[in-house]
C-alpha cells in the first residue's frame, strides 16, 4: 500500500475511533440525562427572588413572612446558600464541605429517607442546638466514629443522622445539595457562620411540597400578599421540573449535537476508508496482476488487502484513543459534565468497532482485487 | 515439453468478437530460445499469456509435459505459474517499496516452499544475474538494465522450466538490450530452459534459436535462425 493511502487510512480510522468513543460516551450521558429528567417531582415548588437568570438572596425574616402566607397543609423548608468560609475538621484533617442551613421539614419536602439516625426537630431548631446531618457519602468516606462530632470553624456539632447522598439537581434545582453537604438548623447556621443577623439576604429559596396545589395557586397566594408591601421584591414560584428545565434542554441539545456530529464523522470516516482502500486497489492493479502471474490466488490478494487494512486499523485505533482522550479533556474543560464521553469502555468499544468497520470495508476492495484480470492490467503497459 | 494444438482465442461476445489467435499449433522445446515477432495486434502477447496459463484458449488443447492444461482448475494453474513459468515484463513490474531481495522473494509467498529457503534461493538467483551486491537496494536506485536483471532473477527464483519474456528490452538501450538477451539465451543453452521472447526488435530476434512470425492471430513463418541471420524489425504500430 502506498504511504499516502496508508496515512489517510490511519487518519480515517483514528477519526472513526474518536467518533465512536464520542457516540458511545455521549450516548451514555444522554441516557443518564434522560433518566435524571424523570426524577423531577411535580409536587415540589421553589419560591425564590429572581430576575431573568439571576437569583437574589432573601433574608430569613422575609422568607419566614412568605412561609406564613402559605397554608398549614403545605410543607416548606428554607434552603440557605453555602457558607463558603466554613472549615471542616475531621480527626487531624481539614476538608471542604458544603455547609447549608435548612429547616427541620427539609427531608419531608424532598421525600428523603434518613439512612441512619434522625433529622433535627423543630424544637432543636428553636433551641439552637448545635447538631447537624451529613450525607451517607460523607459517612461512608470517614466512618461513624470519626463523624460522631464535627468541628467547623472551631465549633463542635453533634452528628445526629445521615441522609442519602447526592440526589442530583433535579430535586434541589439550584444545585445546593451534593454528596458532601452538611445540613444545619438554619438559625444555628446564621449564628455560627453569618454573625447571627437574620436580615442578611442569604436564603436562596423556600422549597415547598404542595400536593394538590398548582403553580398558579401558589403564585396567587404569594402575590396577593406581596401587593400590600412597599418595594415588594420580584418573588417567583417555579415547579422543580421547570427551574432546571432550560439548562436541562440546553445540555440535551449540546449532547445531541455532539452525538450527531460524531455520527457524521463516523460515517465520513467509514466512507473514507472504503474509498481509499478501493483507490489503493485501482492504483495497484498492475501489482495485483503481477502477483497473479507469479502464482497468487484471489484469496491471497484478498488476504493481503484485509491484512493491510487491519494493520492500519490497529495503528489508527491507537491514534484514535489518544485523540479521543484529548477531545474528552478539552470537552470537560470547555463544557463540563461529559465525564462519561471517554473511559475504558468507550475506548475499547471505539477500537473494536473501528476494527470491525475496517475489516468490513476491506471486503469490497478485497473482492475488487480478487476479480482483477491479469491479462488486462498487464497489457496496459503498452 | 510444450505442445499447443489448434489453439484459438476469441475475445468479446458475438457479434463484436475479435479473433486474437487462430488455430495455432506449436511445439516448444528445452535448450531453445524462441522469439515471437509480429506487428501490434498480431496475437504475440495473447499467445504468451496462454502458454503461461495466464489466459485460457477458446478452443484447442495445450499440453504441458504431456498433461492437458485445459482441464486444470484455478488453483492448479496458479501453481503452474508459480513453479513452472517465470515471467519477465517490459515495465519490469518491481514493487517500489520493497528491496531487490524482497522483490525476488515475492513468488515464494504464493508457493509451498519453506520460508527458511527463501532468502538463500533469492540470493542464488541474484548471483546468477550478477547483482547479488544490489540485494538491499530499492528499484528506484537501479538502472533500467539492473531492474530488468532483478525481474529476471525474480522469474528464476523458483527455478522454473519456462521463461516467458514480453518485450524484455522494450525500455532498454541497445547495449543493455544485448546484455539482457545474452542472459536469456544463456538460460536456454546452459540451464536447459524453454525461453520465449516476444519482441518487435530485429536485433533481439536475431539472437534467438528460432523465430515465429505472427500476423492476424496466425503463425505465418516458423524458422530456425543461424548465427549469420539478420532479422528486420516490424514497425511497432
Amino acid at each position: 500500500m502506498k504511504p499516502l493511502y496508508r496515512t489517510l487510512l490511519v487518519i480515517g480510522i483514528a477519526m472513526g475511533v474518536v467518533a465512536t468513543s464520542l457516540i458511545f460516551g455521549v450516548g451514555q450521558v444522554i441516557i443518564m440525562h434522560m433518566e435524571e429528567r424523570g426524577e423531577y417531582d411535580l409536587d415540589i415548588y421553589t419560591v425564590y427572588h429572581g430576575s431573568g437568570n439571576t437569583i437574589y438572596g432573601m433574608s430569613l425574616d422575609f422568607i419566614r413572612q412568605i412561609r406564613s402566607w402559605l397554608p398549614e397543609d403545605i410543607t416548606a423548608s428554607v434552603i440557605s446558600s453555602d457558607a463558603h468560609d466554613a472549615v471542616l475538621r475531621i480527626d487531624a484533617g481539614v476538608w471542604d464541605a458544603n455547609v447549608i442551613g435548612v429547616d427541620a421539614d427539609f427531608p419531608a419536602v424532598f421525600g428523603m429517607d434518613l439512612t441512619n439516625g434522625r433529622f433535627f426537630t423543630k424544637a432543636e431548631q428553636e433551641n439552637r442546638r448545635r447538631v447537624c446531618v451529613v450525607t451517607s457519602d460523607l459517612m461512608a468516606l470517614f466512618g461513624e466514629d470519626a463523624l460522631e462530632l464535627l468541628t467547623v470553624n472551631g465549633i463542635e456539632y453533634e452528628v445526629i443522622g445521615t441522609v442519602q447522598g447526592d440526589v442530583g439537581t433535579a430535586r434541589t434545582p439550584f444545585g445546593n445539595y451534593s454528596s458532601n453537604t452538611i445540613f444545619f438548623p438554619i438559625e444555628v447556621w446564621y449564628e455560627d457562620f453569618n454573625q447571627g443577623d437574620f436580615r442578611h439576604r442569604l436564603i436562596m429559596q423556600l422549597a415547598v411540597y404542595a400536593p394538590g396545589y398548582s403553580k398558579a395557586d401558589l403564585t396567587q397566594l404569594v402575590s396577593q400578599n406581596l401587593i400590600h408591601m412597599e418595594d415588594a421584591p420580584a418573588i417567583k414560584v417555579s415547579a422543580s421540573n421547570e427551574i432546571g428545565y432550560s439548562s436541562w434542554v440546553q445540555d440535551l441539545l449540546i449532547l445531541t449535537g455532539i452525538f450527531f456530529v460524531a455520527f457524521i464523522v463516523f460515517l465520513l470516516a467509514g466512507l473514507n476508508i472504503i474509498q481509499i482502500a478501493s483507490a489503493n486497489v485501482y492504483d495497484q492493479q498492475r501489482i495485483f496482476g503481477l502477483k497473479v502471474a507469479l502464482g497468487a490466488l484471489p484469496r491471497h490478494l484478498a488476504g493481503e488487502i484485509t491484512g493491510e487494512i487491519t494493520a492500519c486499523a490497529l495503528q489508527g485505533g491507537y491514534l484514535g484513543i489518544v485523540l479521543a482522550g484529548i477531545v474528552n479533556t478539552v470537552m470537560n474543560q470547555r463544557v463540563g459534565q461529559y465525564w462519561a464521553a471517554f473511559n475504558v469502555f468507550t475506548a475499547i468499544a471505539g477500537m473494536l468497532l473501528s476494527l470491525l468497520v475496517g475489516w468490513i470495508t476491506a471486503i469490497i476492495p478485497a473482492r475488487q482485487a480478487a476479480k482483477i484480470d491479469p491479462v488486462l492490467v498487464l497489457r496496459e503497459e503498452r | 515439453m510444450i505442445e499447443l494444438v489448434n489453439i484459438t482465442k476469441i475475445y468479446g461476445q458475438k457479434p463484436h468478437t475479435v479473433k486474437a489467435l487462430e488455430r495455432i499449433t506449436l511445439q516448444l522445446k528445452p535448450n531453445e530460445m524462441t522469439a515471437i515477432m509480429g506487428p501490434s495486434g498480431s496475437g504475440k502477447t495473447t499467445l504468451l499469456n496462454i502458454i503461461g496459463c495466464l489466459d485460457s484458449p477458446t478452443s484447442g488443447e495445450y499440453f504441458l509435459d504431456g498433461k492437458n492444461t485445459s482441464r486444470l482448475d484455478l488453483k492448479a494453474k496458479a501453481q503452474l505459474r508459480n513453479e513452472v513459468f517465470g515471467f519477465v515484463f517490459q515495465a519490469f513490474n518491481l514493487l517500489a517499496d520493497k528491496t531487490v531481495l524482497e522483490n525476488v522473494m515475492l513468488p515464494f509467498r504464493y508457493s509451498r516452499r519453506p520460508r527458511r529457503e527463501w532468502k538463500q534461493r533469492a540470493m542464488t538467483a541474484l548471483s546468477q544475474m550478477g547483482i547479488a551486491d544490489l540485494a538491499q537496494r530499492y528499484p528506484d536506485q537501479l538502472s533500467g538494465g539492473q531492474q530488468q536483471r532483478v525481474a529476471i532473477a525474480r522469474a528464476l527464483a523458483n527455478d522454473p522450466k519456462v521463461i516467458l519474456a514480453d518485450e524484455p528490452t522494450g525500455n532498454l538501450d541497445s547495449t543493455t538490450s544485448k546484455e539482457i538477451i545474452d542472459v536469456l539465451k544463456a538460460l536456454a543453452e546452459k540451464q536447459g530452459k524453454v525461453v520465449v521472447v516476444v519482441t518487435h526488435d530485429g536485433m533481439v530476434a536475431s539472437q534467438a534459436h528460432r523465430l515465429l512470425q505472427m500476423m492476424d492471430g496466425r503463425i505465418i513463418d516458423d524458422s530456425q535462425i543461424d548465427s549469420d541471420s539478420v532479422v528486420f524489425s516490424h514497425p511497432s504500430v
